[in-house]
């Protein structure tokens, strides 16, 4: 979209272009960052963030070719950091740390992500994402709210494809468990009475 | 997947900023744009603003003699390190030697600072965010707590909030200290000044801490760990003299745009008392440039010193709230000027004189032993007044302002003294005097300047003599002595 931006003709550009995507873009990175962290200032700030330091870049000579990876890739830098320096600070850790590495899983087919999907309401699935660990959120994110491609996550992220998948299969699934057990846990108070 | 990813879609829709939140947003991009501009060779001829009455560099690349020079950054770009601007021709090798005043000069620190700081750009950029984010959480609670909103669970939020963007700011620092050791300290400087401010404020206003939903005394544990963590982490790196006062300017400047624009709205007295600071500031750096070749240290404290100081003031220009929680006397003292200081001096003078001589005029009705040491107290003051009076002629305010002190302690003890033998003396009248308690040496209290400056005239009558405590350090004038056989004078302080 945005093509190379350093020529002469389009000296005036850099502010423009800079402040025209801030227009585009901030509401689908607020809304990702709400997502991912669940406190709207906190989200704001993300937001501001990611665009002060595209502006840096900028400034320093860096070319964009698409500000939307690029704001993506700084949010989505930002956020992971949040995360990880509470995970060095609290008791959390303990909890969220899953053992399990998705690099180990076979080769997953799409088929299977999609047939877990079908079985879940995406309505619920917003409303609990707050209870997934950081990684499967993200990608979640990335894939459902955001419309991020298997590649473009991968290159976000800087995981495998296969990584990828099977950790959004495993999100997808534990949406699911939490979901039936919210569920039976309803069924069963009902018929308490 | 379609249904589920539509309807995933469909219950975030409403997650979006509110109209003001984007405005806010943009308005706070837009001026951190302005304060961080695009170099020269890529900005749009529009933006640019001259200095003509500076010599040293403003803000990046706006100095004139900077304009003739073409600084090739597509060259430097992708090339590491300060041996890049050596590469290019000449001009930076000359420039190396420039010392303030210079044609060069802009182009050393302008040229060599920028290199550097687009080497740590993310680092520096991040300290200074970090620290605002800081700021601005602390403020939100305040407001909170204002109103009795701020649950333990907020409260512990922001102390949460605080340590991480605390740690990210020292984080980056030590990060920035691997490339830029100099700038690294700057940016430690502000981030302590920062916290100072924050800490000042947090202490202003924990009144009720008790109260459920106004204590911050969770937030002000936090900040107080932040400042301990930024003390330990301090180094010690000496910043060239050329580098700090080409900072100091850059900082001032922003200091003063950013007065510009408030001074429109903020309420007078405290316009009044800003451009004071500002003034003070001035002078200190005027002294600095003096100093700086035959006292490199004093001129280097100084420079850190007005760093610190504009570092609070923009803070405190930036937040309304703390300019109604906190005077911006607590955060920066007044600097008095010399006038001012003379004024003061001559007034201590005046008065230590009166003590004196009113002293002197009971001596006779004084015991034995209490006439020794009024002797020996005349000698002293006597002493002081004397090198009081030299170092004024010599120019040395400070040195005279401080003997004008030690003198008045001196002066205030004989009174004391005086007073007390006196008043044994003519027994059971009990005399009630008021000491006023001023916090500046500079305020006489109102029984001296009603008297016309002579000690209570002890000679039996029950008029209340003059004990003043003033607040310093030598001053050892108690409330009563409740020892005096017989007579019980009462004290109190207003």
């Amino acid at each position: 979209m945005s093509g190379r931006q350093r020529t002469d003709e389009n000296q005036g550009g850099h502010e423009e272009q800079f402040l025209a995507a801030f227009e585009e873009y901030s509401d689908a990175l607020f809304r990702h960052a709400y997502l991912r962290v669940s406190d709207r200032e906190q989200a704001i700030d993300l937001v501001h963030d990611t665009f002060t330091k595209a502006w840096s870049f900028i400034r320093n000579g860096h070319e964009i070719d698409a500000y939307r990876p690029f704001l993506y890739k700084i949010l989505n830098n930002k956020i992971v950091d949040t995360y990880r320096r509470r995970k060095e600070s609290s008791l959390d850790a303990m909890m969220e740390g899953e053992g399990v590495d998705e690099s180990a899983f076979a080769e997953l087919s799409e088929d299977t992500t999609e047939r877990i999907a079908a079985t879940i309401d995406g309505r619920q699935a917003v409303k609990l994402l707050e209870t997934l660990p950081d990684e499967f959120r993200e990608v979640l994110v990335l894939r459902f709210i955001d419309g991020l491609g298997p590649k473009e996550i991968s290159a976000l992220t800087e995981e495998t494809e296969n990584v990828v998948s099977v950790r959004i299969h495993r999100g997808l699934k534990r949406l699911r468990d939490t979901i039936n057990a919210e569920s039976t846990k309803r069924e069963h108070n009902r018929t308490k009475k | 997947m379609k249904r589920f990813t539509a309807q995933m879609k469909k219950s975030t829709d409403d997650i979006r900023l509110k109209a003001s939140e984007r405005r806010e947003l943009r308005e706070q991009l837009v001026s951190y744009m302005e304060y961080h501009p695009l170099p020269k060779d890529m900005r749009t001829p529009a933006r640019r603003t001259t200095r003509a009455d500076r010599t040293a560099v403003a803000a990046a690349g706006e100095t004139d003699a900077f304009t003739h020079v073409r600084v090739p950054w597509l060259a430097l770009k992708g090339v590491a390190g300060f041996a890049a601007v050596v590469l290019i021709v000449g001009v930076p090798y000359f420039a190396e030697q420039a010392v303030p005043g210079d044609a060069l000069y802009p182009f050393k620190v302008q040229v060599n600072e920028e290199v550097r700081g687009s080497l740590a750009f993310s680092d520096y950029d991040e300290i200074e965010w970090e620290t605002e984010r800081l700021g601005r959480r602390i403020d939100e609670a305040r407001l909170l707590a204002n109103e009795g909103r701020l649950t333990p669970e907020i409260e512990a939020e922001v102390a949460r909030a605080v340590r991480d963007h605390s740690g990210a700011a020292q984080d980056a620092i030590r990060s920035l200290r691997l490339q830029d050791t100099e700038g690294a300290t700057i940016a430690e400087i502000q981030l302590a000044s920062t916290l100072d401010v924050q800490s000042a404020i947090l202490r202003s206003h924990n009144v009720a801490t008790t109260t459920t939903g106004r204590s911050t005394d969770a937030i002000a544990v936090a900040v107080a760990e932040a400042q301990q963590a930024a003390q330990n982490n301090k180094s010690t790196t000496t910043i060239p003299y050329e580098r700090l006062s080409s900072r100091v300017e850059q900082e001032t400047t922003r200091a003063e745009e950013l007065f510009k624009s408030i001074s429109e709205y903020a309420a007078q007295p405290q316009v009044d008392e800003i451009e004071r600071r500002f003034d003070d500031i001035e002078r200190k750096f005027a002294r600095a440039v003096d100093v700086h070749e035959e006292r490199p240290e004093l001129a280097t404290t100084l420079l850190r010193e007005i760093l610190a100081d504009v570092q609070k003031m923009v803070v405190f220009m930036t937040d309304i709230d703390v300019q109604e929680n906190v005077s911006i006397d607590t955060l920066i003292p007044e600097e008095l000027t010399d006038d001012e200081r003379r004024i003061i001096i001559t007034e201590q003078v005046a008065e230590i004189k009166a003590v004196r001589t009113a002293v002197a005029d009971e001596l006779t009705n004084l015991d034995a032993e209490t006439q020794e040491k009024a002797q020996a107290a005349f000698i002293m003051i006597n002493s002081l007044l004397e090198q009081v009076r030299e170092a004024e002629s010599a120019g040395d305010l400070l040195q005279a302002e401080q003997r004008a002190r030690e003198a008045r302690a001196f002066a205030d003890d004989l009174a004391q003294m005086a007073d007390t033998d006196l008043s044994e003396e003519t027994d059971p009248a009990s005399d009630d005097t008021t000491a006023s308690s001023t916090d500046e040496t500079a305020s006489t209290s109102p029984q001296q300047t009603d008297d016309d400056g002579s000690a209570g005239d002890g000679s039996g009558a029950t008029s209340s003599p003059a004990t003043t405590t003033p607040a310093t350090a030598t001053s050892s004038a108690p409330a009563t002595s409740t020892d005096t056989t017989g007579t019980t004078s009462t004290t109190t302080s207003s």
